[in-house]
């Protein structure tokens, strides 16, 4: 036993098993429902106060003197705030939990290639000289970098560094001369589940690659920290909040809240909680200058801002509910209404009415807020926008705060954005990353 | 171009008819403080299998200003003060409940004018202290939309000239006097305040009806009573008169000139209020008296008969 120094903690983060067979968690608050921590599963964090909720009730029955007894304990559960710096890779299954659903992971190389007579069109399919098939997807322009991001449809990349692509089918120039490639890298997209975030069966429409037969969505993680004294352990946490912020000159955060069902105190493995080399490497931190922000009324009329702070935040109301099922602790939460997503920023500088146009007119726009890093890439996508607050600020210079509400439309505004990927849950907001990780962490547990 | 708050302009003038108007501006030594205009999301709460919100719709215009600021020129002041206490004599103002003053507004970015119309003046408060300039911060009701235009547009405004400072409530011609309000105010009730505050709520505010987006027409005290307030500090506590006054809730006066010259000056006269005073924690203690003021009796009958008007405050500006 020793003080517990902030700067010897350390956290971690695995998701419960929703895969069929043995291991596959009972549920909420049962016995053997909590990950083992262990390889790979430590995270970084910046704040994370510990502790856990408990209720108590007052006796107050007259018994013939003025002193009231202690309280009788009625109530515990846990409900605290994490955060983070934003990372380009490692973050997968961190993301599952907080969107609450992972789409379909689509194989990828980024080509560099020299300025095509005829730019290719979403789903044109080249072939390289070792015959691997590459559909094009997008063309993603970072400052004076772009890249000609194809789905490897043989999850292959050109073992030569330069060379030719040949076009088999669709629009584009016959030939394609790329300078630089990457290796195969995969493209996972996060949505927020549309039907809440309960530990049920997969429906039929979500029973996409990587399902077997009998396979849960699982929501919950087990957390734990390593403090001084003990490990301690929180089992069944599911978030509850979550969001994503940045201002000039520094680093991006993620942040999130969660629900858990205890805290218990023990000897976890902290000893063998490590990070992959993804999430320890603060080159792999997303920086505020690392970010591209567009705002347009559609994804073909994107205007990219200026923007000195952006924040992001999804609140999922999840039900805090004791019944005489679950004793002191709390039942399993489940979605009490609907997702409260905002998305504010702020302009650098007032040189244009037009978000105070959009205001007025109350016009639909659509938004991206992107980060890169070499070949890695995260964007978030805003399907449909309204700009409720617009206008020039008190700054010596002014800058315009915007306010954006956000909506459910069944349509995809981001459908040649989105070439490959099929919406599922047709959220107002989705992200992507582009990393190393090949594995779908909806199915990894 | 980038909107540089130095390089901003705000002019007014009180608007006589039902649009805007610029024929009269007057410029105002605005310090900061803007009319905002948002409009009020309405959520679709509607159930539909999923827990994704629409998004909202339009709804109502809300068109304010929280609290532009200027400072306090007599030259300048007269429209702000004129929509702020609703009835203006001579350079003499003093509140009338039944307020339907209004202003004509225009500011100056580097990105447009904007013109504003149908701009009640919900609250002023009138405020100074040591080694300042007197300020006047107004919160404003706008009944109209925003009407942004190309800056030419900025119409011709009348300039403002120099602002009192707080110094100038004292010397040979300026002063603070505090006393009973059953006998007239002279030079022996001149006290020495170091910071002064008077706040008026004329109660304004949004109403909606069907028939549009924007606000119906907004009518003084609305919202109930119209509010005036105030406090002061004596810079050193060296009397009991003040709890003494509290303890027999007695009806007090006060009046503050400040006089920069003979023709830049203003006097802030309230006829009838009790205090509350409490002594500050400083090494060397000062007095913070609230105020609490009331009307000066009703038509021409005056409880305090040394200020003759009903009006919980009064304020006589002299400029040139």
């Amino acid at each position: 036993m020793s003080n517990t120094v902030k700067v010897l903690q350390k956290g971690a983060f695995h998701l419960e098993a929703g895969k069929a067979g043995v291991g596959q968690s009972p549920g909420w608050g049962q016995a053997n429902s909590a990950a083992s921590l262990g390889t790979n599963d430590a995270y970084p964090w910046l704040s994370w106060p510990r502790g856990k909720n408990i209720n108590h009730a007052v006796d107050n029955s007259i018994i013939g003197n003025a002193f009231k007894d202690i309280p009788r304990k009625v109530g515990e559960h846990v409900e605290k705030p994490i955060s983070m710096y934003s990372r380009f890779e490692g973050m997968e299954a961190l993301y599952y939990w907080m969107f609450g659903f992972a789409n379909s992971v689509l194989p990828v190389v980024c080509f560099v290639v020299d300025t095509p007579s005829v730019e290719p069109l979403a789903g044109a399919v080249y072939d390289d000289t070792d015959d691997n098939t590459f559909t094009f997807l997008r063309k993603e322009t970072w400052g004076s970098t772009v890249y000609y991001v194809f789905k490897a449809e043989d999850s292959a990349s050109p073992a030569l560094a330069t060379g030719d692509l040949t076009k088999a089918s669709g629009t584009g120039d016959a030939t394609l001369s790329f300078t630089a490639h990457s290796t195969v890298l995969y493209e996972h997209l996060f949505e927020l589940d549309e039907l809440g975030r309960s530990y049920v069966p997969y429906p039929a429409a979500e029973q996409i690659t990587g399902y077997s037969a009998g396979d849960k969505k699982n929501r919950m993680a087990t957390i734990g920290t390593k403090m001084g004294t003990n490990d301690f352990r929180y089992k069944n946490a599911m978030c509850s909040s979550f969001g994503f912020r940045s201002n000039a000159g520094q680093l991006g955060e993620t942040f999130a809240e969660f629900i858990a069902h205890d805290e218990e105190r023990g000897s976890y493995n902290s000893a063998g909680w490590t990070y992959p080399s993804t999430r320890i490497s603060n080159d792999n931190i997303v920086a505020h200058h690392q970010f591209t922000v567009q705002v347009g009324p559609s994804e073909a009329a994107l205007t990219a801002l200026g923007v000195t702070a952006f924040e992001t935040g999804c609140q999922i109301p999840l039900e805090v509910m004791q019944d005489t099922l679950s004793g002191t602790h709390i039942s399993e939460p489940t979605i009490e209404g609907k997702y409260d997503l905002a998305l504010g920023m702020t302009l650098s500088r007032y040189s244009a009415e037009t978000f105070q146009n959009y205001r007025d007119s109350w016009s639909n726009v659509v938004a991206r807020i992107a980060g890169n890093y070499g070949y890695m890439m995260q964007e978030l996508l805003y399907n449909d926008l309204i700009v409720g607050e617009a206008g020039p600020d008190e700054s010596d210079v002014a800058k315009e705060p915007l306010v954006l509400y956000t909506g459910y439309n069944s349509n995809n505004n981001w459908s040649n954005w989105l070439h490959g990927n099929s919406l599922l849950q047709n959220g107002p907001m989705v992200l992507r990353v582009r990393t190393t990780e090949s594995q779908n962490q909806m199915f990894a547990n | 171009m980038s909107t540089v708050k130095v390089l901003q302009k705000i002019a007014a003038q009180v608007q006589a008819g039902e649009s805007y108007e610029s024929g009269s501006m007057q410029l105002l030594p605005y310090t900061g403080g803007r009319i905002t205009q948002m409009y009020n999301p309405i959520q679709d709460e509607s159930i539909a299998g999923n827990a994704f919100r629409d998004i909202p719709q339009q709804g109502t215009r809300k068109v304010e200003g929280s609290g532009v600021a200027m400072q306090l020129d007599p030259t300048s002041i007269g429209p702000i003060l004129e929509a702020g206490f609703g009835n203006a004599v001579g350079g003499v103002y003093t509140l009338n409940g039944e307020n339907t003053k209004k202003l004509s507004v225009a500011t100056l970015d580097s990105v447009n004018c904007v013109r504003y119309s149908n701009v009640y003046v919900k609250t002023i408060a009138i405020e100074g202290s040591i080694d300042n300039l007197i300020t006047c911060t107004a919160g404003m009701v706008v009944k109209d939309a925003q009407d942004r235009a190309a800056k030419t547009n900025f119409p011709s405004v009348s300039e403002f000239n120099d602002s009192l400072n707080f110094q100038e409530a004292g010397g040979v011609n300026g002063y603070v006097r505090i006393g009973d309000a059953n006998a007239p105010l002279s030079s022996s009730d001149d006290v020495d305040i170091d910071s002064f505050s008077f706040n008026i709520d004329n109660k304004f505010d949004h109403q909606y009806s069907n028939t549009s987006r924007g606000i119906l027409t907004p009518v003084a005290a609305q919202g109930g009573f119209i509010d005036v307030s105030g406090s002061f500090t004596i810079a050193r506590h060296n009397t009991d008169q003040y709890q003494d006054w509290a303890d027999a809730h007695t009806p007090l006066q006060m009046s503050i000139m400040i006089y920069k010259s003979a023709t830049s000056q203003a006097l802030i006269e309230i006829p009838r209020f009790v205090v509350s005073p409490e002594i500050t924690e400083d090494d060397i203690a000062k007095i913070n008296v609230d105020m609490t003021i009331g009307r000066n009796g009703v038509g021409s009958s005056y409880k305090n008969a040394n200020m003759a008007f009903v009006s919980p405050i009064r304020v006589t500006i002299v400029n040139s």
